[in-house]
């Protein structure tokens, strides 16, 4: 079911929060430009994860027994609006800290959590996500990585790709088949935490269309695990799999993709004077939709505030939030056009045009629009 | 009283009320004086009641009129995009029933992955809708927020364009007949979208304060 998204405020003592990160932001990114802040969770900085870890702003929701805060999603919130808005590069710990640390909790055994977690919090274990293969992108199901049980643990064989930083992070929490064939589909598949630098695992980069290297390649040769890289139950990967993806989609970095553009072009604008009414319009266009978004994001946290498990509603705002992020980079660029040459900084028009080129992996990650469709046709009763 | 009694009788009200001439049953409901004494947080509800009716009288604009008049264009704005939430609503429940109700190719057309998806959109501009209308609806009326009004009414024009397009398509012919409900709801959210100021005219009002503000993008958003 589709719930009603209704208003919800932050709390002062999680409002609290905001002054303290940007102060901290201000000083870290003072030097930083605007195009490599635009990267934000693709731009990958273990010492600004670490110096990040050290405040206590990594694992802010994570029960302190294993090294986190305890705050409430609120506080998550006021934290990720102002590392996106400010562009901070916070790709090293991301994943870890918003879906692998909170899925060992959930699903893994005390070793696990004692072992993972803490470090997690301390902004010394990165993790990458092992879902996408060659040939399962969307289709989740019919990966065809395989893990066979061998004396004293397991062995596995197989490829993932399109990997957030896999060459970077120590460790992939991976969704593999234990038992059947493809054709089983959800049926047999398990999910293990994989120690990156274990013998007979490579990962190898991939370039993207602006030069960085976000993603990679990962293949397992056989590759020996021990028996404690099962992670929750064997067989059970198809739902442990979909709790770790409510993880991923549920928090509000879905509206922040391309806000380092936004304000770059407004301060340009300012600086300029002489405002058009063209130009007055999409600023109050693009500030109608961040507001309405924002709000809906924040009804979204309220609700996992109250321990509800909003699939239906994230999916909602993760649709809007992505197409609203996509649509920034053409609306900017096209009034930049309009500009006399050499007018505009190249700094703002290298912004455009990194956020230009990679804007469609916004609606990508995470779930495809389609993917996302689906769950909300269910939830209004169609599927 | 709670909201959502208050919400039940004023539906009830509405409901009941004489066709031919539903105003002296107003009157006397006292419903029409409530913007004087009520919140706009008490009157959002009973904006989307209004909304939510397919042949409602002109309900909200008679009870601004009754603060002030003429009405300030942020509180006619704020009313109406929270009437165009309601229709919005209504919209959608119409269009999900009409989807799994309709059966072409020997399945409700609602089965088709091309008309989930579209609803699918439908749902997200209406809960945007909602939302954004239910921002401008803080404090005392005569108070209202000119940039809150502004955000609402841009969000919600947006919503009833894409809203009520996705509708017509899903609906078909039946959607543009006199007989059929739809159109008192898409026609109305026309009305309101080009009334009390639409999307541009809002929008640049709301960027000109943008842009003369020394503040950054998501620090405008939560001042407003």
């Amino acid at each position: 079911m589709l719930e009603t998204l209704n208003l919800a405020a932050i709390p002062p003592e999680d409002e609290a929060l905001r002054e303290p990160v940007r102060a901290f932001l201000a000083e870290r990114l003072a030097a930083v430009s605007a195009a490599r802040r635009a990267r934000t969770w693709m731009g990958y900085d273990a010492d600004f994860t670490k110096a990040l870890a050290e405040k206590g702003w990594v694992g802010l929701t994570l029960p302190q027994d294993y090294g986190g805060q305890a705050r409430s999603p609120f506080a998550r919130f006021v934290l990720i609006e102002e590392l996106l808005a400010a562009g901070a590069p916070v790709a090293a710990h991301w994943i870890a800290e918003r879906q692998s640390a909170p899925l060992i909790l959930r699903y893994g055994t005390e070793e696990q959590k004692r072992r993972i977690v803490p470090a997690v919090c301390r902004g010394e274990a990165f993790f990458c996500i092992g879902m996408s293969e060659p040939n399962s992108g969307s289709d989740l199901a019919s990966v065809r990585s395989r893990a066979d049980r061998v004396d004293g643990g397991w062995k596995l064989s197989g490829t993932k790709i399109w990997t957030t930083y896999g060459h970077k992070a120590h460790f992939m929490i991976a969704l593999v088949r234990t038992s059947g064939a493809p054709e089983d589909r959800n049926n047999g598949l398990s999910q293990f935490l994989i120690d990156l630098k274990a013998p007979g695992v490579t990962a190898r980069p991939i370039r993207d269309l602006a030069g960085d290297e976000h993603f990679s390649e990962v293949h397992f040769d056989d590759a020996i695990l021990p028996e404690d890289a099962l992670l929750g139950q064997e067989g059970a990967g198809w739902e442990q799999v979909n709790a770790e993806l409510a993880f991923e989609r549920s928090g509000p970095e879905r509206i922040y993709s391309s806000t380092v553009l936004v304000d770059a072009w407004l301060d340009y604008l300012r600086g300029r004077g002489n405002l058009t009414d063209a130009e007055r319009v999409l600023a109050g266009r693009l500030l109608a939709e961040l507001s309405a978004l924002r709000n809906m994001s924040l009804s979204v946290t309220a609700m996992l505030a109250a321990g509800k498990s909003p699939v239906v509603e994230a999916s909602v705002v993760k649709d809007l939030g992505t197409g609203f992020e996509q649509s920034i980079p053409t609306l900017i660029a096209d009034h930049l056009a309009g500009e006399a040459d050499g007018v505009v900084p190249a700094e703002l028009l290298a912004t455009v045009e990194y956020l230009g080129g990679m804007c469609p992996t916004f609606s990508l990650r995470g779930g495809t629009r389609e993917i996302l469709r689906g769950i909300i046709a269910r939830g209004l009763g169609l599927r | 009283m709670s909201d959502d009694l208050i919400s039940e009788q004023f539906a009830r009200l509405l409901d009941g009320l004489p066709p031919d001439d539903p105003w002296p049953t107003l009157q006397e409901s006292g419903f029409l004086d409530l913007l004087a004494e009520a919140s706009l947080e008490e009157v959002f509800p009973l904006a989307l009641v209004v909304g939510a009716r397919a042949r409602a009288p002109n309900v909200l604009d008679a009870m601004a009129k009754r603060l002030a008049d003429p009405v300030p264009r942020a509180l006619a704005a704020t009313l109406a995009a929270g009437e165009m939430a309601g229709a919005l609503e209504a919209v959608q429940a119409l269009t999900v029933d009409y989807a799994l109700t309709r059966r072409q190719f020997g399945r409700e057309i609602g089965k088709f992955q091309a008309i989930q998806h579209q609803i699918a959109v439908l749902a997200q501009e209406v809960i945007a809708a909602r939302i954004a209308a239910q921002a401008a609806f803080v404090g005392a009326p005569a108070e209202v927020s000119e940039h809150r009004a502004a955000a609402a009414k841009i969000r919600c024009n947006q919503a009833a364009v894409r809203g009520s397009a996705i509708a017509h398509a899903v609906h078909g012919a039946i959607g543009v007949s006199d007989e059929f409900v739809l159109h008192h709801y898409t026609r109305r959210l026309r009305a309101l979208s080009l009334s009390h100021g639409g999307e541009a005219w809002w929008a640049a009002k709301l960027g000109d304060w943008a842009l003369s503000e020394a503040q950054d993008f998501t620090s405008l958003a939560r001042a407003l």
